[in-house]
């Protein structure tokens, strides 16, 4: 459904607290696009800076991240938008 | 592979590497590596160093500035010859207009119109006591000259001069400084407003 790599961080945190790799692998297996290293920190910095999501504490290197209210609005908004585009799209689809 | 992609992670700015460095050499260490992985970290770090908050309004103060100063570089060349004169004290109540008459006079014939800049120097209270004036032309040897004219046409006229006129040694920039302070502030907010469209349009770009 898309690429953005902005929306597949913000949805595979959707679910809950993940590390970059979990983010990578779960990526991979729900939107079947793999994030290279340097498009997944480079989604996470615009989306931190943004307040979109934040780290959580953690002793380990491996950093987890967490959606923030502010960042569950707007993949809402973006999946309502692209919800009524499928929907348009498959429906006319039917149409023709 | 991973030790190559680690090394191209160090070209990430020192800013970023200090937040999130550890971070993204756990994902290199937990992931199975790519050709493709080395080039996504290479322009990942790559983009992060034109992507800084900041860097579209630098980059629009120094592309302002530097516009404005090579228009003014390369604008055509004035030279300016100055010379200092005595101002008469007033014997009667028309004094300073007959001396304005005067000055008309000396240089009508010799300076073509717009060419003459008079700065009046004061000593004390509100009269000024001498007065700078200045010959501007494209050519060095000319604007002296000129003014060597128009400081003897001026002495014709019972005018003292104080200081003969200066020989130009270079062409004036008396807003090279200003120019481009103003080219950088105006290139400044033009950014800003850049990146505030740009973060209207898309708000995680």
């Amino acid at each position: 459904v898309t690429s953005d790599p902005n929306l597949l961080v913000l949805a595979s945190l959707a679910d809950g607290d993940k590390h970059g790799y979990a983010m990578m692998t779960d990526i991979e297996a729900f939107a079947n696009v793999r994030l290279g290293p340097g498009t997944l920190y480079g989604a996470i910095t615009r989306l931190q800076e943004r307040g979109f999501i934040r780290p959580v504490q953690s002793d380990d290197r491996r950093q987890p991240y967490r959606l923030t209210a502010a960042g569950k609005r707007f993949l809402e908004e973006q999946l309502t938008d692209m919800d009524a585009v499928v929907r348009t799209g498959l429906r006319r689809l039917r149409e023709a | 592979m991973k030790r190559l992609i680690r090394l191209v992670a160090r070209l990430y700015p020192a800013w970023w590497r200090g937040q999130y460095g550890a971070e993204l050499d756990a994902v290199i260490d937990d992931m199975r590596p790519r050709l493709a992985d080395l080039f996504d970290v290479l322009r990942g770090a790559c983009a992060m160093h034109l992507t800084r908050r900041f860097a579209l309004p630098v980059a629009g103060a120094a592309l302002g500035g530097l516009t404005v100063a090579a228009l003014m570089l390369t604008a055509a060349d004035v030279y300016s010859s100055w010379a200092t004169i005595r101002i008469p004290p007033p014997a009667h109540g028309d004094a300073q207009g007959a001396l304005r008459v005067k000055f008309d006079e000396a240089v009508r014939g010799v300076v073509p119109p717009g060419r003459v800049q008079v700065m009046a120097l004061f000593e004390r209270g509100s009269q000024p006591t001498s007065v700078r004036v200045g010959v501007t032309d494209p050519d060095r040897v000319r604007a002296h000259e000129r003014a060597e004219r128009l400081v003897r046409a001026l002495a014709a006229s019972g005018v003292e001069t104080l200081e003969p006129p200066t020989v130009p040694a270079s062409p004036d920039r008396p807003f090279l400084v200003a120019g481009v302070a103003g080219g950088s502030v105006v290139g400044c907010v033009i950014g800003f407003a850049l990146l505030w469209v740009q973060r209207r349009r898309s708000p995680v770009t």
